[in-house]
């Protein structure tokens, strides 16, 4: 044994505790203190009073070993046997001030960078490479959030325009309320006001809505939404209440139906398509281009069609309401998606113009920024490269 | 020795998929400290993590980004503050099929307050096939009481798609700036 060691017996941990405290007396404490079997080795004892018969063994110990100090550990703030104390879950830092205290040691000053050198150190833990076959199968969704894929017809190809040029704005609006996708969202009100599954037809296409788990059913499939959607309704949508029964047959109706693998999706990821369809990397007519809009939070992306560039423009917007082609400029990214962003958003009530002081809903906590741009930037680019790899092979297994 | 900014930490409850979050994003074997659960847990899972997970993401120029799991029982919490000295920002997974997971939001980011103060932080929800309730907006609603507006996905940790998505959001909140390309 080191001179400069303390010995550390333990009442009352069980085998996980103990590998822990022995990981931890090893890397952080760097081997000033070692767990040993025999409480007659030890200096110190930690016992764990919430075990039950630990208060027996304590005594007994306290008895056997009337030099040892004892520890006690609990999720009570205190204990009755007028004893050092450390409430569960254990703090660090307390725990080594009151182990140093008994053993008249300096304080450590490196338990700092102890995990991140300890790479070719963990030979003691307990290696375990698990096996990476996992279900595979992905929602349509799943694996498309990375990677500017623009063969979906979101976007169009609208050049970035100056803001001074009115006839350049109406270029880069569109009329939601008059499309299909208006008649969706007026369906959606309707249902949640009423609580009540609502059957849309526009266009000569139904959808169900149902407020009840925000779902939404439908029998045509994307190639055919996908161009009814940039068509005007001329305000001929209807909407008819469903009651419980016969939601129940149209659901099923619905489902049955072979054309389209995905009748059922959630609201919130068929409107933002719907939008992204509708809008083609347009706003929508009334918003003003020269106030900035805000974020209320971040969209869930992973369950939502991509937009190139979603996060970033997200995590800007989020940090301060901003004019969306002033994000754009930050960003250097055509106009076109954040246009196609504020649209899908402002559609699931997360975006809007900040038009009062209010409607930046949260101050920007403004936070050091430490970390060198260029090694966030190698690991942005590190997980797009293998995001489009994963995808690939996606594509290749959904082929097949 | 490598830079302690150069990590990532992972947290969150027992069985909210830490593990295997790492070795979805894992470009080395990860390593794990699990064991077959006994006690409470095992009535959930078969495995847990009692020290912590490991993994690397290998990046150009012989950079490595660490990634390190936090065990999940509460009683290993003295881990925690050992993994978070430094680092780049927490990812926090959250099982939407335990009995109460907007509690056990609030419990995690009270226990990481100074931490993800001083860091970033990227919120997953995983299990949401099982149980689709809380839904993400209570999540944001719990959050907006305390006066949190973090990133907030669901994800399945197995999914690298889902998981990168974390991370990236991580990144782009520490910096929206990090993907333009000339500068
Ligand atoms: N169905 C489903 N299973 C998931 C999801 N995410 C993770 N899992 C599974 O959940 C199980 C538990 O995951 P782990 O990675 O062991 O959880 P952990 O957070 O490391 O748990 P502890 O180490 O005990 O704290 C694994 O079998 C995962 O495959 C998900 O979104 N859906
Ligand atoms: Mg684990």
């Amino acid at each position: 044994m080191k001179d400069n060691t303390t010995n550390i017996s333990a009442i009352g941990l069980n085998l996980r505790s103990i590998k822990t405290f022995e990981f931890f007396f090893k890397k952080t404490c760097k081997g000033r203190y070692v767990l040993c079997e025999s409480h007659n080795d030890a200096n110190i004892t930690l016992v764990d009073i919430d075990v039950p018969g630990s208060n027996n063994a304590l005594k007994e110990q306290q008895l056997i070993n009337p030099k040892n100090k004892f520890v006690c550990l609990s999720i009570a703030d205190n204990n009755k046997l007028n004893l050092p104390h450390i409430k569960k879950p254990i703090n660090s830092a307390s725990l080594i001030a009151i182990l140093d205290s008994f053993a008249k040691v300096e304080p450590s000053k490196e338990s700092k960078d102890i995990v991140a050198d300890n790479t070719n150190k963990t030979n003691d833990l307990i290696a375990r490479e698990n096996s990476r076959q996992f279900n595979k199968n992905r929602s349509a969704l799943a694996g498309r959030h990375i990677g500017a894929n623009d063969d979906t017809g979101f976007f169009g190809d609208n050049e970035d325009i100056s803001t001074k040029n009115s006839k350049d704005i109406t270029k880069v609006t569109y009329h939601p309320k008059k499309m299909f996708q208006g008649a969706v969202i007026e369906g959606y009100h309707i249902a949640k006001q009423n609580n009540c599954a609502i059957q849309v037809t526009a266009l000569g296409i139904s959808i169900i809505i149902d407020p009840s788990n925000s779902k939404v059913y439908t029998t045509t499939p994307e190639r055919i939404f996908r161009p009814i959607c940039l068509l005007e309704t001329n305000n001929k949508a209807q909407f008819k209440h469903l009651g419980v029964e016969h939601l129940k047959d149209k659901v099923s109706h619905f489902q049955s139906n072979k054309d389209t693998d995905d009748n059922c999706s959630d609201i919130d990821t068929f409107l933002w398509k719907i939008t992204l369809w509708s809008s083609r990397g347009r706003i929508p007519e009334d918003t003003d281009l020269s106030v900035p809009v805000y974020l209320a939070h971040w969209p869930n992306l992973t369950r939502l069609d991509n937009i190139p560039h979603a996060p970033r423009i997200a995590a800007l917007l989020i940090s301060a309401p901003d004019t969306l082609c002033h994000v754009a400029e930050k960003l250097q990214i055509p106009q076109r998606y954040v246009f196609g962003f504020y649209s899908a958003a402002h559609t699931l009530n997360l975006s809007s113009n900040a038009r009062r002081q209010v409607d930046s809903l949260f101050k920007p906590v403004d936070k050091p920024v430490s970390q060198s741009r260029s090694i966030l930037r190698k690991i942005f680019k590190h997980i797009t490269r293998k995001s489009q790899a994963d995808n690939s092979i996606q594509k290749q297994n959904n082929a097949q | 020795m490598v830079s302690n900014n150069l990590k990532i930490i992972f947290s969150g409850p027992v069985g909210a998929g830490k593990t295997t979050a790492i070795q979805t994003l894992s470009d080395t074997p990860p390593i794990s400290t699990n064991e077959s659960a006994s006690d409470m847990t095992k009535k959930r899972k078969r495995e847990t993590t009692v020290a912590m997970d490991y993994g690397t993401m290998n990046l150009d120029g012989n950079e490595k980004i660490h990634l390190y799991g936090t065990p999940g029982q509460e009683r290993f919490n003295f881990m925690w503050d050992i993994l978070t000295s430094g680092g780049l920002g927490l990812v926090m997974l959250i099982d939407n099929t335990r009995k109460d997971p907007i509690k056990d939001l609030l419990f995690f980011i009270n226990s990481f307050k100074d931490y993800i103060d001083k860091t970033a932080l990227s919120i997953g929800i995983t299990r949401t096939d099982l149980r689709s309730y809380p839904r993400i907006s209570n999540y944001h609603q719990a959050l907006k009481d305390i006066n949190i507006n973090v990133p907030v996905f669901q994800v399945d940790a197995r999914e690298y798609s889902d998981v990168a998505m974390l991370v990236q959001a991580l990144l782009f909140s520490i910096d929206p700036g990090v993907g333009t390309d000339n500068e």
